[in-house]
């Protein structure tokens, strides 16, 4: 007869439950497979966890699988005048028409942009231990901790107002004499992307694991977090230029 | 000298906390322009005519579309940038010499993620590339006299 494993304990930790990810959404739970935790649960106890490396892959999933493509748009929608990006300002021309600087206020930069933060956080708290046992000298061979994992995200989405880039022309060109007389000449029209994951160090309230066997009980709990942004970005900069008739 | 320190400089405060677990970051930028296009390329609805006038809307007659998607790709870490610029110049005069057209207007860049986010696991390995996709959309216009709007053709 083996010696007698570990009373069942309910993990909260089987099937992925994915949904955390359509914004604006708070306080979901994400449940991970047994295994797989416990195998991260070994590790963060094993090393210990000084910085947050954990907390960084953990949040990786969690961002990579939530960033639903957002994407930033630049346009001018209902700009009165012409938002050039050739130098050729003349329909039927080859040579860009002179035009000069309207001046030192004259000039705008802006973008418009889309993005998505996640904060995501997970506690790992000691359920019970299971041994396995040799059936035929009924030793135990391995003992592993089992914890019960809970993982939460947070996410917002923000993006800029799609008229935001015609408005700054607005200003500019604001009234009918203006708008015959000047064009807005871009000098940049940049497309950004940027993903972002930072892991906070991960925190335990378990003692150090000795020489033999677990020794993690009741109580003990260990914490990684992370947050994680993704942004698409078009920036814009340009400058108002009066035309010659 | 004093460009080679700060050059290190900023090499070891990107790469440090990445290398430490604590941040990864994936970045990845394009400048887009147009400086050889043989027509004018407008972001808004109008553009002018040979005398200076402005061409509103009612005197385009929309002869097809253009549109493109690139991607621009960074390494290592989103520090080098392997298309700084990316020049549309080519590209709009071949769709606006394909329809005849006169013009391009309603310019619009659409900025999104692109399929290294997969590779974010990997983020570690210098060679994994950055990327960021974008999609450029407009409307190649011919010029004329007052157009009334139901006699205006879509060819794509």
């Amino acid at each position: 007869m083996g010696v007698p494993v570990a009373a069942p304990v309910v993990l909260e930790g089987i099937g992925w439950t994915i949904g955390p990810c359509d914004s604006p959404q708070r306080g979901n739970v994400q449940r991970g497979s047994r295994e797989a935790l416990t195998l991260i649960a070994m590790v963060r106890r094993r090393l210990g966890l000084p910085v947050g490396l954990l907390g960084t892959l953990l949040a990786l999933p969690t961002m990579s699988g939530c960033a639903a493509t957002g994407p930033a748009i630049g346009t001018f929608p209902g700009c009165p005048v012409p938002v050039l990006l050739s130098k050729v300002n003349r329909v039927g021309r080859k040579e860009p028409a002179p035009s000069h600087e309207a001046g030192i206020y004259a000039h705008f930069a802006a973008r418009a942009s889309w993005e998505k933060n996640a904060h995501s956080w997970q506690t790992d708290r000691y359920a019970y231990t299971r041994q396995t046992v040799d059936a035929d000298t009924n030793r135990v061979v391995e003992e592993r901790d089992i914890y019960s994992v809970v993982t939460h995200v947070i996410t917002g989405e923000r993006r800029t107002a799609p008229n935001r880039l015609s408005w700054l022309v607005h200003d500019l060109v604001p009234n009918n004499a203006d708008v015959t007389a000047s064009d807005i000449q871009l000098d940049e029209l940049r497309v950004t992307t940027d993903f972002t994951v930072v892991g906070l160090p991960a925190n335990s309230t378990a003692q150090p694991e000795g020489e033999q066997g677990p020794n993690n009980g009741p109580g003990d709990t260990f914490h990684a977090e992370a947050n994680g942004s993704l942004q698409t970005l078009v920036q814009v900069r340009g400058r108002k230029v009066w035309v010659t008739p | 000298m004093g460009n080679a320190v700060k050059g290190c400089a900023r090499v070891l405060v990107l790469v440090a906390p990445t290398l430490s677990g604590c941040v990864m970051h994936m970045h990845a930028s394009t400048n887009i322009v147009a400086p050889d296009a043989a027509v004018p390329v407008s972001l808004s609805e109008t553009v002018r005519d040979a005398d200076g006038n402005l061409v509103l809307p009612d005197r385009q007659q929309v002869v097809g579309a253009y549109d493109e998607t690139f991607h621009a790709y960074n390494i290592p870490w989103g520090i080098i940038p392997l298309h700084p610029t990316t020049d549309i110049s080519d590209s709009v005069n071949q769709a606006v010499a394909a329809v005849n057209g006169d013009a391009i207007t309603q310019l619009t860049v659409v900025a999104d993620q692109c399929w290294t986010r997969g590779l974010a696991f990997f983020w570690f390995l210098p060679i994994v590339p950055s990327c960021a996709a974008y999609q450029i959309h407009g409307r190649i216009v011919r010029v004329g006299q007052a157009t009334p709007s139901a006699s205006a053709t879509v060819e794509r």
